[in-house]
This record gives C-alpha cells, sequence and structure tokens, in this order.
C-alpha cells in the first residue's frame, strides 16, 4: 500500500498543479490587452491623426503588435517614444530621431498662399491671406505636414529651442582644455 | 584632469587619503600582534595583503569598469582587517583563500569600490570558520615578547582559550584586565590590544574620517544588555570590562562597524546601525552557539541596511511643514 | 546685534582668502576706452537695442528696452558712441575727454513718489539683484503688493569667498544702504527690518549697527559664518526661523530679501533719478598684482580693470565671474562686467583644487554638507541611469546648485554638474509634457471648428435652397419625386 503510494505521489502532484494552472488560465483571464492599455495611456489622447491612424486607441494597437515604430507619434515626441520603447521592451533606433523640432518660414520665399495653414492640424501656422505667414513655435510638434505642401520649399525644420541643452550629462563627453585667451 | 565646472574649489580629502589614514591607525595593533605571536603571524598578514592585492588586479584586468583602483588602499585595509580576526598560527593559504574569497566575492562580483552590499571581510571570516571550523578555532597564548620569548616558523604555539571561549564553556577565569587592555591576552591578532585599538579608533574620530555614532552606538548597544544580565546572572557572561575588551568588539566598534560602503549614510541611521550590530553581538555571544558574534552580526545589519537608509531619510528644507492658509 | 534663530542644516567653510581684499576701501575705476554691454543681464528675453551703430550717446541714457516678462532695459554707463551691435552685446566706444557727459536726471523728494511710482521708476532704471542671480527687482517688489511681507531682510552675508566688495560697501556707504532701505520700506510695508551680517566681518557689524540705532524696527542680525549664509533660503532661515515651502516664494512666508548693492541702485534710483549703470566688484586672485575692491561701470572688460589694479602678476590658470563656489569659468580676459558680477577671480593653479575623481563609498559627507537637507549620493545614482522621476522625487528640484556637496566629496564626483544637468532635463520633459497636452488641445479644437464650419456650410447650403423661388425645371422634378415617394409608400 505504501509502495502504491510512493509510486503515485509525483505524478498525483503534478496532475493537481496542471488543474490549478488549467483553472486560472480560464476563469482568472486577463480581459483585453494590457499591452496596448498601457500604450494608450501614455498617449496624448488627442485623436490628431498625424500617426497616420485614426484615433490614439489604434495606434496604440498598431504599436503593441509591432506593426508602427514607438516614435509614430509626432506631439509625443521622442520622450513618449523612449517611453513606448521601454513599455514594448525594444530598442529605439536613434538614427532617425532628431529631437523635437519645430517649423520656421523663411521670410523671403512666402507669398501669403495659405496652403501651409490650411495643413497644419495644430494651428500652430498665422498669417492674413496674402501676407507673410508665421509659425508659432510653442504650438508647433515639428510633424512636417507643412513643409510637404509649401509650393516654394520655404518651410524648414530647426531643433526646437526650448529643448537646447546648456549643461550635458558628466562623463558624457570629456570636456575641452580651458585655456585662457589674452591680449 | 581639472575641474572646469563650478564648484571651484575643494576641501582636498580623497579616497586614497581616507584609505590610508584607517590604515595607519589599525598598524599599531597589527605590529604589536605581530610581536607577540612572532613569526608565523607575520607571514600571515602579509600573505593576506598580498593575495587581497593579486586578487584585485586580476578582477580589474577582467572587469575594467569597476569602480577603485589598485592602490587605493581599500583592498590592503579589507585584507588587514581580515588578517586581524583570523588566529594567529592559521596556516597561510587560510589567509590567501580568505583574501581571495573576500575581494572576488565580497567587492569585484558587485562592481567594485563602493558597490558591495556585505562587508567583504567578515563575509570572507564567516566562509572561513563555516569551511574550516578547526583551524579558525585554534587560539594561541601570546609570547611574552617583552621577556625576549618569540614565536619562530614551525614552532607550535602554546594554545589557550579565549575568555570569553571559556565563559561559554562555563569555566570562570579570573579576569585580569590590565592583561585585556594591554593586549596580552589570548585570541586573534585583532583582539588582543584593546588600548591600542581604542587609540586609533579617537585618533580617527578627530581626524573627520568618521563620526562617534558608530562606536559609540556599537558598544553602548552591546555593553548596556550585557551589563544588566552581568547582574542578573553572572555566570552566563564575564564582566563587563572583558565583555568590552575582548572579542573584537573594539576592533568591530572602529574599523568594521564604521566601513562606509556598507553601512547606512545618515546619523540617525548610523545610531540604528550601531545599536543593533551591539545588541547582536550580545545575543550571540550570550545565546548563540559561538562565542565570538562580531562578523555574523555585521553581515545581518548589513543586509537591513537598505532599509534603514530608506527610513531614516533627513526631512528636507521645505517639506513636512505645518503651512498656514494665508 | 541678534543671534540667528536657527543655524541652517550642513554647509561648509571653505578657506575665505578675503583677507587678500577686505581692507582696500574702494578704487574708483579710470574710464576705459570701450564698454561692451550684454543684452542679456536679467532672467527674461535679451533686451532689444534703441539705438544704432554709430549713434552718439550720453551717460545714463537709455540704449537697449525690456522684452517682455522679467527683462530689464540697459543705460550707457558713460558717454560714447556706438561701434557695434550683435545680438549678444552693445559695444560704445569711449568718449574719452568727457566720458561722464550725462543725460541728466531727475531728483526725487523723499516720500514724493507712491508706491507704484516708485516700482516703476525702479524697473525703469534697470535695477537687478545685484548678489548675482540678476532676477529683476521691480518684479520681485510687485510681489509685495501681492502678499503681505511683515519682513524685510537686507543680505550683508558675501559667503562666498575671495569676495569682500559688500563688506566695504556696509563699512563705507552704510548711510546709503539706510536709504535704499527706508524706500524698500515705503514700497513693501514691512514692519521690522533686519539686517543679516556674517560674523566674520565686525567692521560692518559695528558700522551698520550705529546706524540702525537711529531708526525703529530695524536690527542687526549676526550670522554664522558659513557658505551658503546668503542664500535666501538659508537666510530666512536663519533670521525668521521659517523656512519657505518647497515650490513657494520667499513672499509666501512674508519675507523680502534684497542685497546691500541692489539697496544702494534702489536709493540713487529713486531719490536722483539715476539708472543701474555702474557697481562694486572684487578683483581677487593670486595672479593678479593688486587685489581690490573697485567701483566699475557695467561693461568695463575685466582686462581694462586687472590693468588698472597693477596688471597680472603671472598667467591666470582659470578665471572665475562670481565666488569661486557658484561662480562661472570664463575664457576670454575681455569679457565684460555685467549688473550681476559680484567678483572676478584670476586664479593661479595653487588655488585651484585637483582632486583625484574615484567612486561613490557612501561615506554620506554630502548628506551633512547639504544646505537643503538633501541625499545627494542617491539622487546622483538615479541621475546616472536617467531615473528622472526618482531623482524628482527625492528633491532634486530643490537643489540650490550650491556646490556644498561637490566640496566634500572625497571621490571628486562632479556632483553639482549632475544635479544642473538633472534639473535641465527634468525641466525639459516637464515642458515636452505640458506642450503635448496643449498642441493635443490645439488639435481637438481645430478638429471641432472644422466640423462645425462644414455644418454651418450645409445648414446655409440647404437653408438657401429652400428659401430660392423654385423654378420650373426644379418644380416638375419635385412634383415627379414628390409622385414617386407617394407610390412608393403606397
Amino acid at each position: 500500500m505504501l509502495t502504491l503510494l510512493y509510486l503515485f505521489a509525483i505524478p498525483l502532484l503534478a496532475a493537481c498543479i496542471g488543474y490549478a494552472l488549467g483553472y486560472a488560465a480560464i476563469h482568472l483571464k486577463v480581459e483585453g490587452d494590457p499591452l496596448v492599455d498601457e500604450i494608450s495611456a501614455l498617449l496624448p489622447n488627442g485623436q490628431c491623426g498625424q500617426c497616420g491612424y485614426p484615433g490614439c486607441s489604434q495606434a496604440a494597437k498598431a504599436m503593441a503588435c509591432g506593426e508602427a515604430p514607438p516614435d509614430v507619434c509626432p506631439p509625443g515626441g521622442s520622450a513618449l517614444a523612449q517611453k513606448v520603447a521601454a513599455v514594448l521592451g525594444v530598442t529605439l533606433d536613434s538614427n532617425g530621431m532628431k529631437g523635437p523640432q519645430v517649423a520656421a518660414i523663411a521670410m523671403d520665399g512666402c507669398d501669403g498662399c495659405g496652403r501651409c495653414i490650411k495643413q497644419c492640424s495644430y494651428d500652430a501656422i498665422v498669417g492674413a491671406t496674402r501676407q507673410l505667414h508665421g509659425v508659432i513655435a510653442e504650438a508647433c510638434t515639428g510633424c512636417g505636414a507643412c513643409v510637404s505642401v509649401c509650393p516654394h520649399n520655404g518651410i524648414s525644420l530647426y531643433p526646437d529651442p526650448a529643448f537646447m541643452s546648456r549643461v550635458s550629462k558628466p562623463g558624457a563627453i570629456k570636456p575641452a582644455a580651458l585655456e585662457v585667451k589674452n591680449a | 584632469m581639472m575641474i572646469l565646472r563650478a564648484p571651484h574649489a575643494h576641501e582636498g580629502i580623497s579616497i586614497k587619503k581616507v584609505m590610508f589614514k584607517v590604515n595607519i591607525a589599525l598598524a599599531p595593533a597589527v605590529l604589536l600582534g605581530i610581536m607577540q605571536f612572532g613569526m608565523p603571524a607575520l607571514f600571515l598578514v602579509i600573505t593576506t595583503i598580498v593575495s587581497a592585492l593579486v586578487c584585485e588586479v586580476i578582477s580589474l584586468k577582467l572587469n575594467p569598469r569597476a569602480e577603485g583602483e589598485i592602490n587605493d588602499g581599500a583592498a590592503i585595509l579589507t585584507a588587514l582587517i581580515l588578517a586581524m580576526s583570523l588566529p594567529p598560527h592559521a596556516p597561510l593559504w587560510i589567509g590567501a583563500l580568505g583574501a581571495a574569497f573576500a575581494i572576488f566575492f565580497g567587492k569585484q562580483v558587485y562592481g567594485g569600490l563602493g558597490q558591495n552590499l556585505f562587508n567583504p571581510a567578515m563575509l570572507a571570516r564567516v566562509v572561513l570558520l563555516i569551511s574550516f571550523p578547526v583551524e579558525m578555532t585554534k587560539w594561541i597564548t601570546p609570547s611574552a615578547f617583552y621577556d625576549g620569548v618569540w614565536y619562530k616558523m614551525g614552532v607550535d604555539g602554546v594554545s589557550g582559550a579565549t575568555t570569553l571561549g571559556l565563559t561559554k564553556e562555563g569555566a570562570q577565569t579570573s579576569f585580569h584586565w590590565l592583561s585585556h587592555v594591554l593586549g596580552t591576552n589570548t585570541g586573534s591578532l585583532g583582539e588582543t590590544s584593546a588600548m591600542l585599538m581604542l587609540i586609533g579608533g579617537v585618533w580617527l574620530i578627530q581626524q573627520q574620517v568618521f563620526t562617534w555614532h558608530v562606536p559609540l552606538a556599537t558598544l553602548v548597544g552591546c555593553l548596556l544588555p550585557g551589563t544588566a544580565m552581568w547582574f542578573a546572572d553572572p555566570s552566563v557572561v564575564p564582566e563587563p570590562l572583558a565583555q568590552l575588551t575582548s572579542g573584537g568588539l573594539l576592533m568591530c566598534a572602529f574599523f568594521i562597524a564604521t566601513d562606509p560602503v556598507t553601512t547606512p549614510t545618515s546619523n540617525r541611521g548610523k545610531l540604528i546601525f550601531g545599536a543593533g550590530t551591539g545588541f547582536l553581538i550580545f545575543v550571540i555571544r550570550t545565546f548563540g552557539n559561538f562565542p565570538e558574534g562580531v562578523a555574523f552580526s555585521i553581515l545581518i545589519m548589513n543586509a537591513v541596511t537598505p532599509l534603514i537608509d530608506q527610513y531614516t531619510r533627513p526631512r528636507m528644507y521645505g517639506y513636512g511643514l505645518k503651512t498656514e492658509e494665508k | 546685534m541678534l543671534k540667528a534663530q536657527i543655524r541652517p542644516h550642513g554647509g561648509i567653510h571653505p578657506d575665505s582668502h578675503k583677507q587678500l581684499t577686505s581692507q582696500n576701501p574702494v578704487i574708483t575705476m579710470q574710464a576705459p576706452w570701450r564698454l561692451i554691454l550684454p543684452l542679456k543681464q536679467h532672467a527674461g528675453a535679451p533686451a532689444l537695442p534703441v539705438v544704432e551703430v554709430g549713434d552718439e550717446v550720453k551717460a545714463d541714457q537709455l540704449i537697449a528696452t525690456g522684452n517682455g516678462r522679467f527683462s530689464m532695459p540697459i543705460h550707457a554707463p558713460l558717454a560714447g558712441q556706438i561701434s557695434a551691435i550683435d545680438q549678444n552685446n552693445i559695444t560704445i566706444k569711449v568718449d574719452m575727454k568727457n566720458p561722464r557727459n550725462s543725460v541728466g536726471n531727475t531728483p526725487h523728494a523723499n516720500h514724493a513718489l507712491s508706491r507704484d511710482e516708485m516700482i516703476e521708476l525702479i524697473e525703469q532704471s534697470g535695477i537687478v539683484g545685484m548678489g548675482g542671480a540678476m532676477f529683476p527687482t521691480a518684479d520681485k517688489l510687485r510681489l509685495s503688493q501681492k502678499y503681505l511681507i511683515d519682513t524685510l531682510i537686507i543680505n550683508g552675508s558675501e559667503c562666498e569667498p575671495y569676495l569682500t566688495c559688500d563688506d566695504r560697501l556696509m563699512q563705507e556707504q552704510g548711510d546709503r544702504i539706510m536709504g535704499g532701505i527706508r524706500y524698500l520700506q515705503q514700497i513693501t510695508l514691512a514692519d521690522k527690518v533686519f539686517i543679516g551680517i556674517e560674523e566674520n566681518k565686525p567692521a560692518a557689524i559695528a558700522a551698520m549697527e550705529a546706524l540702525c540705532k537711529a531708526e525703529e524696527n530695524m536690527q542687526v542680525v549676526g550670522l554664522p559664518a558659513l557658505y551658503p549664509m546668503g542664500s535666501e533660503k538659508q537666510l530666512i532661515e536663519a533670521v525668521t526661523g521659517r523656512q519657505v515651502p518647497s515650490g513657494k516664494l520667499s513672499a509666501d512666508v512674508g519675507v523680502l530679501v534684497q542685497n546691500v548693492a541692489t539697496s544702494i541702485a534702489i536709493f540713487e534710483a529713486l531719490r536722483f533719478g539715476r539708472p543701474l549703470t555702474h557697481r562694486v566688484i572684487t578683483i581677487s586672485g593670486d595672479a593678479v598684482e593688486v587685489p581690490s575692491n573697485v567701483l566699475a561701470p557695467i561693461g568695463m572688460p575685466i582686462s581694462e580693470i586687472v590693468a588698472q589694479c597693477g596688471g597680472l602678476k603671472t598667467t591666470p590658470a582659470r578665471i572665475v565671474l562670481g565666488g569661486p563656489m557658484m561662480g562661472r569659468a570664463i575664457n576670454d580676459i575681455h569679457a565684460p562686467v555685467t549688473k550681476g558680477t559680484s567678483g572676478v577671480l584670476l586664479l593661479t593653479e595653487d588655488e585651484l583644487p585637483n582632486p583625484k575623481a574615484s567612486a561613490c563609498v557612501r561615506c554620506g559627507r554630502c548628506i551633512g554638507a547639504c544646505p537643503m537637507s538633501l541625499t545627494p549620493l542617491d539622487m546622483v545614482a538615479e541621475l546616472k541611469v536617467d531615473n528622472f522621476d526618482k531623482a524628482a522625487e527625492m528633491g532634486v528640484m530643490d537643489c540650490l546648485l550650491c556646490g556644498s556637496c561637490a566640496y566634500v566629496c572625497p571621490a571628486a564626483i562632479p556632483l553639482t554638474q549632475y544635479f544642473d544637468w538633472g534639473k535641465q532635463e527634468i525641466n525639459k520633459i516637464r515642458f515636452a509634457e505640458q506642450k503635448t497636452a496643449r498642441t493635443c488641445l490645439n488639435s481637438a479644437a481645430r478638429r471641432e471648428r472644422m466640423e462645425r464650419e462644414a455644418a454651418e456650410k450645409e445648414a446655409a447650403k440647404a437653408a438657401k435652397a429652400a428659401t430660392r423661388r423654385p423654378s420650373r425645371r426644379n418644380s416638375a422634378a419635385a412634383t415627379n419625386s414628390t409622385a414617386a415617394t407617394e407610390e412608393e409608400s403606397a
């Protein structure tokens, strides 16, 4: 009798654990995809459509399954891209990332046609018809939609001055020698 | 390389200088121990130091990104403390093995200087004690070197028992306080001279290498319950002065528990750490299986240090104020 | 003399080197042949020039106006001709024959101006905090109109090593400081005035105490000589015993602090109508022949000042604007003195530290030194791995960047630089989050507007179609279609 018990002890234990896991898999299943919810919570949720998807939840789904890269959201910028990449556990391709940028309209090229105003989905361009147009840097996300529509190629992107770094991380760059210049 | 950013001033202390001062403070006790226990002790100390340095060099070659340098004095200090806590006539391979373990597994595997969680010397001592109990408990009576009697290599020392060991076994000895204080007592290299340890420790406090919090808290934490227990039942513990001057308590209070890497950073945290260490030493000595409890208590308190740090953060300026609604 | 109520936590005691200049009375500088006036001598955007190259200007004439919030006007310190204007500076070639040819100033009798008029005049005079922060004084004083100020503290601590200009000002121009204090009392309506002076300046304490005897509610407070005793938060804690809550202003605890030099500038502006054009600075260090305290026009190149102070003894290893703890190292000896420059240090190699860099051994000296009771060693561990959230939680945004922790660190870890970088990155992150929220609101508002406009267009079209006189063709089609629909429904 005892021998029988010894023989069946381990298979019995395995069977119990297996049953418990199966029960959990069915009755304790998590609804929805927590990854998509996590990414969706990070997004701005303004439904601006700049990423190419109809809404932010669709963009989150696309990012979660790898269809869209983590930096697909222009208003989020590189800060958001890094957070999403961290959630997904992927490394961000820094080559494509240029840091936050804003647009600027070159004064001599602008004839006031107004195509850029119609294109900008953030209302960051101002200007009366046939007058010089200008970009409000604080409202511009650097998505680049206006750059392609300007018929005179008068709009270009440049690094956002609000994100200029005055101090660098210690140890990152070797400090240059500070030689005193005299008369 | 000059610092090019503010501040353009510095107090002038460096890690190397601090380590050097601690080594200097420990040196008189080491020298006395070598004189008392002779050539075998000298070779043990040398072997431990050399082994530690060799292991440090190997580690830094294997991992150049590890913190610390070979000549910053930290490896020598670890080796000295380990050697001081070993039996004076222990075989040389014990010293070498202990130092190797201390450097590799006590320090470098965590990332080098400043990264370890446990005190490397105490870790090594515990490992040696558990692995080689016979060699690690062979205590020798010090030679009367002042009368010209020296221990030479190969001569078996006169074995004796330590004060704490005798108390554990229930044998009462008459306590010669002078011998304890001056250092002519049986014990490990570092246990014997209480006076030199005390002088060295107080000098380090004066040099601002560490503050008074840890040493005082450790001594009080061990002696307060110890004295109370002695009043209650003198057969279980030796008298308070004996407790103070034996078993490496003074070396622990001034040289081991003050290791900055593995102990809390705030003053309140240091007091808690010291009190805990002292109390655990008392408990292990009185109720535990081992006659001496320094190494174990230090390791236990090291494990609790991050928790102590978390809860003894100073209150920042401008936080937690009673705000008046204007 | 009162004693400090609380000794601030932490702080350090660096070698003061003040004996190099503390006994030297202020020397007035001769006019240099050119002045270089930076357009940004304040916290806000650079000022806008109102003169052009070639214009002749007189002393005290306005040459640049403020440009938005926290931006202050700039006046010509000496007469001359504008020789260059670029995006950073205006350069004046000084008329050496008559440099002090002034455009004229309007004096005001005592009590002739209202509070608002006084603040307006201070703004027009271009006065900024001369202790080094260069925060516009007028904006600071306007706070006193929003908050109830009961205590005015005059900052005569001068905790940085080497600097003695405020010490000499208190000894030599105490009456003008008092003049400024009286104006400040009228503006802020403060009940009590305390003049905070470190105890290592006994002559200054004696001088100010003698002047305070004649006043009610004005007292000198002797402060412990530690760095950074002159930091506003620590000064308030020591003098009043109150701490400024994190993220709040000193006005929130009813206190306003002004530097002694700023007080003198306020006096000059309100009593004599003179704008801020000159200031006293300490020029010190072993590389200069005669370390001194000098009264120099703003914009005077350092090389000119050095020339009038006996010239250089040796080539300086480093030039620092300000004190050694928080000053900025520069590499151009022709750089000018600005409104916020309290000192110029020409340091030799021996005076510069060269500590041995090592690893953090968690010794905790930095915790003991931090005046804000932060934990630098933990904060830097988080910043090393870009854990900005955790670092902000530990209080890195409260860091004064005073440099006390880096001063005591045995491992010579660049703590101050880490915290400067950390604060910058956290500010960038917060700014980015705010910008994202704003742009998304804009985009949503725009979408809404588009839809509304499209709907209005549709509605207008439909309304127009309904009110149009039906033509024959239309009515026939309409009848047919109505008939068709009737058939369908039948």
